[in-house]
């Protein structure tokens, strides 16, 4: 008898049907709840119509998205600001994800972010970042068990928080080393399981990040032998966690290495992306396995 | 025609009359899966109060966004998808899995074989708490519904060969806290988030 068939069996028991049924209060709710609950209409890519278009609506049809099409790749191709000149953005990353709801919302309560003054290096997860000085930073202890998901705040990550004060902000990060082509889904369905590609988002944004992201500046250059892919996991939800405001949760691939940068509390969007935008990516600097961290902070 | 494509005949007509917005067809639809629903839901979040919550958000989300359904014969597999993302809001929204603060291993090394000597349900409660929301649910929906890697794959959206790998890491996961629990205690190295 093998582990893995011990394992299952133990599952087979544990979750075994046992016969309970759903309290006839959470139907009846349900039922309430829908006396006053709108259906939303047909979604722009189901089908709306069940009898076939004849010929020449089909024929219009196909001419209208031709015309849209040439259009769309025309203002793509045309003249813009900055040709010429490296991309200082991750926006053109087919991996980037930008928010669904680009609303310009901020959280009210928001007070700016000080003075990126000081810097974080991790040599444990392999990054550095600015920081406002007097800012509290905690050193992740112990590595990121692959297949597992971490939250804001987690032990495992580097923290760096507003040391005290009724609106505080933070930043967790935590990386791990990927097997070999692990891809960003792959990532992302441990690393932020309430996103896609489960869902596109968990909630409604409060105060998406509105794009474009930038991580590691330099890898977006090209001027770095690095390539990074990241994308913007859960964009701005209400954050129920200690700190109260929005929530961020970025997943970025760089030397075959996996991050995850949790953003939580009381900071505006361009804020979160003023505070990414310093991050330096080192993959090469962090262990291949687990090792006891060495973080180094610098004014 | 048979008994069982009878009752597939009458769900999707229940589904069709439901997304044309008639809420008797739905409270029907509702009361028939109400049962299946919250085994799964009381099993991903493992307390009674919680279920209930993500039960009634999920049906309430499906009755919003059934006309969005493009084929009615998938339906089930549509309605269980909204109730694990129901699950997965409701965890997040509690954020009962985080009280985790030990660093397990995943690969453990080879040793006795302690999970084939547990026989505890309470440890594996335990162990399975410990989990995170998508891998319980994963679970869930192979042991407890049965679903193999292709019907998962379908109630999530995502492809047979990822639900499988992911049916996979929660299973080397569950293993990995078993065995960890199992050895005496180590120095443990965290702090509660």
């Amino acid at each position: 008898m093998t582990r893995s068939i011990d394992v299952e069996r133990a599952l087979d028991a544990y979750l075994a049907p046992d016969g309970d049924g759903v309290p006839d209060r959470v139907i009846d709710g349900v039922l309430d709840q829908i006396q006053n609950t709108n259906q939303l209409r047909r979604g722009l890519f189901a089908p709306p119509r069940f009898t076939p278009m004849n010929t020449f609506a089909r024929a219009a049809a196909v001419l209208v998205i031709a015309a849209v099409a040439i259009g769309a790749l025309a203002l793509l191709a045309g003249p813009r600001d900055g040709v010429g000149t490296p991309s200082a953005s991750l926006a053109s990353s087919p991996s980037l994800v930008p928010s669904p709801s680009l609303s310009s919302s901020v959280t009210p309560s928001a007070p700016p972010i000080p003075t990126l003054d000081a810097t974080f290096r991790s040599t444990s997860n392999g990054f550095q970042i600015r920081y406002p000085s007097g800012w509290t930073v905690r050193p992740g202890v112990g590595s990121w068990p692959f297949g597992s998901t971490l939250s804001p705040g987690h032990p495992i990550a580097d923290e760096i928080v507003t040391p005290s004060g009724p609106s505080r902000m933070r930043i967790s990060i935590a990386s791990l080393p990927l097997p070999s082509g692990t891809t960003m889904e792959e990532f992302r369905a441990f690393a932020s399981p309430y996103s896609s590609p489960f869902q596109p988002d968990p909630c409604p944004p409060l105060a998406p990040i509105p794009g474009p992201l930038t991580i590691d500046s330099v890898a977006s250059e090209g001027a770095s032998p690095q390539k990074v892919a990241a994308v913007i996991s859960i964009n701005g939800c209400a954050a129920l966690a200690e700190l109260g405001g929005s929530i961020y949760d970025i997943e970025a691939i760089a030397g075959e290495r996996g991050y995850e940068f949790m953003l939580d509390g009381h900071l505006s969007p361009a804020d979160a992306q003023a505070w990414l935008a310093t991050i330096r990516l080192e993959p090469a600097s962090a262990p291949a396995s687990s090792t006891s961290p060495s973080p180094s902070a610098s004014r | 025609m048979r008994a069982t494509e009878r009752a597939e005949r009458v769900d999707r007509d229940l589904v069709e009359q439901s997304q044309r917005g008639d809420r008797e067809a739905f409270a029907i639809l509702a009361r028939s899966r109400g049962d299946r629903l919250y085994g799964v839901a009381r099993r991903i979040l493992r307390d009674v109060d919680l279920a209930e919550d993500a039960v009634q958000q999920a049906l309430v989300i499906a009755w919003r966004e059934l006309p969005r359904l493009r084929d009615p014969d998938r339906f089930d597999a549509w309605l269980q998808r909204t109730l694990v993302h129901a699950c997965y809001a409701e965890s997040r929204r509690r954020r009962l899995w985080t009280v985790n603060v030990r660093v397990l291993p995943v690969d453990g090394p080879a040793g006795p074989d302690e999970v084939g000597a547990i026989a505890d349900r309470d440890e594996i409660e335990s162990a399975f708490k410990r989990l995170p929301p998508e891998q319980r649910a994963i679970l869930v929906l192979h042991h407890y519904l049965g679903l193999e890697s292709g019907e998962i794959g379908e109630v999530l959206d995502i492809p047979a060969g990822t639900a499988r790998s992911r049916l996979h890491y929660a299973h080397r996961a569950m293993r990995a806290i078993l065995e960890a629990d199992a050895r005496p205690p180590m120095a443990a190295g965290g702090r509660s988030s």
